[in-house]
């Protein structure tokens, strides 16, 4: 059963310098319990699309066409109260630069508390009482709830942040590039985390990320995004044999792997898109590999090639058979 | 061969105590100790490279090498010469002829005022180098070597024009102006974007084929540093813990804090599990006290004799260093 449903999405900025078409006619769909990763460079639309499921667009973009479902029920036309029932208790998100999310003026514990209470009909002790096992949860002694953020590592902020997010319940968790600005180390320990609670809580989960290592091991899906556009979509374990898109398989190679013996890597021409004048037919063209005459005029739809997997390629017939 | 580089003892350390009056009265001496007496030697034509955590002292060693910032005590010898001893400005002008810096950051330390083609000329005009038509050929010389092209589209823009990647090749290209014979990286990838990273890595790993260049390069992705890197240098809370060829950091580290770096590196293939990182809480700020006996005991998942102790760097076998009594017991 799927949990969410993303239908022609189409989420455009309106600047005074132009048009942007952040998110381009998007769709993709979340089933219960599993977890996608949605990897791409910056500026590809990835948190884009976690604005818009969580109707947070900042202006000037707006949400202009498509549907996104959740539970079978479309977000886009709900009012702001509706929406407040919906954010928090049914969809959460643990935002980017999590050390920057928080209110330097009050303890951690009162911040998270009083999440559960605008959303709950608790009262303050139950919701302190929450707030300290969730604390728990995370890895946290509870008697930080009455630090500051400021007194708190980036890791434990983190942490916090992912606790907040649990606060209500959800059932559906986005998570916006958690570990960035995190050392090595903490960051393997976030991720560690997350999967653990995943498994432990039956959360649905979007995980928004550049590194697609990190999807390798924590999500079961994967969905590559490049100029607004998904390109490429299936599942983890065949992402990495069976990849198809010269983006995908670009962006794999641009990794190096640490546990296999030293190999050159190859780095994508060209520059990253600008999204102000994106190029006509496919947004890739002009750094692909595979470019043809066909990809600079028309557009290529994203394609069912195999069982789960789906490709925006107009070559992917001939690059499958020559792998 | 003579190493082009050799620090010996090197030590930074920075003054804690908020005013005069306090530095004055207080008898407590509370410093941060950024560097704390390292000493490595890097070779002509090898990329050395220095990994680490933030705040483990990296970028700090990095500009002490350079000579941006002046060591507590210790020396930096730059191709038999103490550059602590270098005082007159001619002869510092003269230095950073042969060294220069690749920064972070080069959304930052670009000018916004000049065009690229002043930036890049600015170096030889500075040092009075050559007149004005050879220097726009050498300009023009030197971004072909570091892939700037359009060349005629991008020499009069100004850096808020170009992207991330071109940044970044504007701020090597500068550096390689001069012809220096040593480059010190700080992080050149860390600010830009997956798809072009890899480009820049392989610009630099041809640069140092092509002109023989002897790089000290500094990251905090230790699978980074295997791509680019001779010999690598692992810090901890200023003290290099573990330093050895490459391939033997990568597939054979000794250290624990090293192979905790190595764990968390996440593989890039579902089919590989990524192994449990085998240290647990966080780095101590070195602001306050350091713990007694090894600085990483309290994290470490060994820890016997070291909570009193701390063990020196000692190499172990050849060219294989470890700061640590584990190994060595072996």
């Amino acid at each position: 059963m799927s949990v969410l449903k993303v239908q022609n999405l189409k989420t455009h900025f309106f600047t005074p310098f132009g048009l942007v078409k952040a998110v381009d006619d998007v769709s993709f769909e979340m089933k219960k319990g599993k977890a996608l990763g949605l990897a791409g460079e910056s500026g590809c639309g990835k948190t884009t699309i976690a604005y818009s499921i969580m109707s947070l667009v900042p202006n000037p973009g707006r949400i202009v066409e498509g549907k996104i479902l959740y539970n079978g029920r479309d977000l886009v036309p709900l009012n702001e109260e509706e929406l407040r029932r919906i954010r928090w208790k049914e969809i959460s998100m643990v935002f980017q630069g999590a050390m920057a999310s928080f209110n330097p003026l009050f303890k951690i514990g009162d911040q998270i508390s009083e999440a559960i209470l605008t959303h709950e009909k608790v009262n303050k002790k139950e919701a302190m009482r929450r707030t300290n096992e969730l604390l728990e949860l995370v890895g946290i002694d509870s008697v930080r709830a009455n630090n500051y953020p400021w007194e708190l590592s980036g890791g434990m902020k983190q942490r916090s942040m992912i606790a907040m997010a649990l606060s209500c319940n959800p059932s559906l968790l986005i998570a916006d590039e958690p570990t960035t600005a995190l050392d090595v180390i903490v960051s393997a320990q976030i991720m560690d985390l997350i999967k653990e609670l995943r498994t432990r809580l039956d959360l649905t989960m979007l995980l928004i990320t550049h590194d697609i290592s990190v999807i390798a091991q924590t999500c079961d899906e994967l969905a590559v995004m490049y100029g607004g556009k998904l390109v490429e979509k299936t599942d983890v374990s065949k992402i990495f044999t069976d990849s198809v898109h010269p983006y995908t398989t670009a962006l794999i190679k641009a990794f190096p792997n640490i546990r296999s013996p030293k190999q050159d890597l190859e780095g994508i021409p060209g520059n990253p898109l600008d999204l102000m004048n994106p190029p006509a037919g496919c947004r890739f063209a002009p750094r692909c590999p595979h470019v043809q005459p066909r990809c600079m005029g028309d557009d290529p739809v994203l394609t069912e090639i195999a069982a789960n997997h789906y490709v925006a390629c107009h070559q992917w017939e001939e690059i499958y058979e020559t792998r | 061969m003579e190493p082009i580089i050799v620090a010996k003892n090197l030590t930074k350390l920075y003054d804690l105590r908020s005013s005069f009056l306090e530095s004055f009265f207080s008898k407590e001496e509370r410093y941060l100790r950024a560097v704390d007496n390292i000493s490595f030697n890097i070779m002509p034509g090898e990329t050395f490279g220095l990994v680490g955590e933030s705040g483990c002292g990296k970028t700090t060693t990095g500009r002490l090498v350079i000579n941006t910032i002046r060591p507590t005590s210790g020396q930096v010898i730059f191709e038999g010469r103490d550059l602590s001893t270098v005082r007159e400005r001619d002869e510092l002008k003269k230095l950073a002829l042969k060294m220069q810096m690749i920064f972070q950051d080069p959304y930052e330390y670009l000018s916004p005022w000049l065009n690229i083609k002043d930036t890049l000329a600015e170096p030889l005009r500075i040092h009075n180098m050559l007149d004005e038509e050879k220097i726009e050929a050498k300009v023009r010389e030197v971004m072909e070597t570091v892939g700037l092209t359009p060349q005629n589209m991008i020499l009069p823009k100004y850096s808020y024009g170009l992207s991330g990647g071109q940044r970044q090749r504007v701020m090597i290209a500068r550096a390689l102006m001069l012809n220096p014979s040593f480059i010190v990286a700080d992080e050149p990838v860390s600010m830009l974007d997956v798809s072009i990273r890899v480009g820049v890595l392989n610009l630099l790993r041809e640069l140092k084929r092509k002109f023989n260049l002897t790089n000290l390069f500094i990251t905090h992705d230790i699978a980074i540093s295997r791509y680019m890197c001779d010999r690598i240098a692992v810090m901890y809370l200023g003290k290099i813990v573990e330093m050895g060829p490459a391939e033997y950091i990568i597939n054979d580290p000794q250290h624990p804090y090293t192979q905790a770096l190595v764990a968390a590196v996440p593989a890039p293939d579902p089919a590989v599990k990524t192994q449990e990182i085998p240290i647990k809480g966080r780095i101590p700020t070195s602001a306050g006290k350091l713990p007694p006996g090894c600085r990483f005991s309290p994290r470490c998942p060994y820890g016997e004799s070291c909570k009193t102790e701390e063990p020196g760097l000692v190499e172990y076998e050849e060219g294989r260093f470890v700061m640590c009594f584990r190994p060595l017991k072996k």
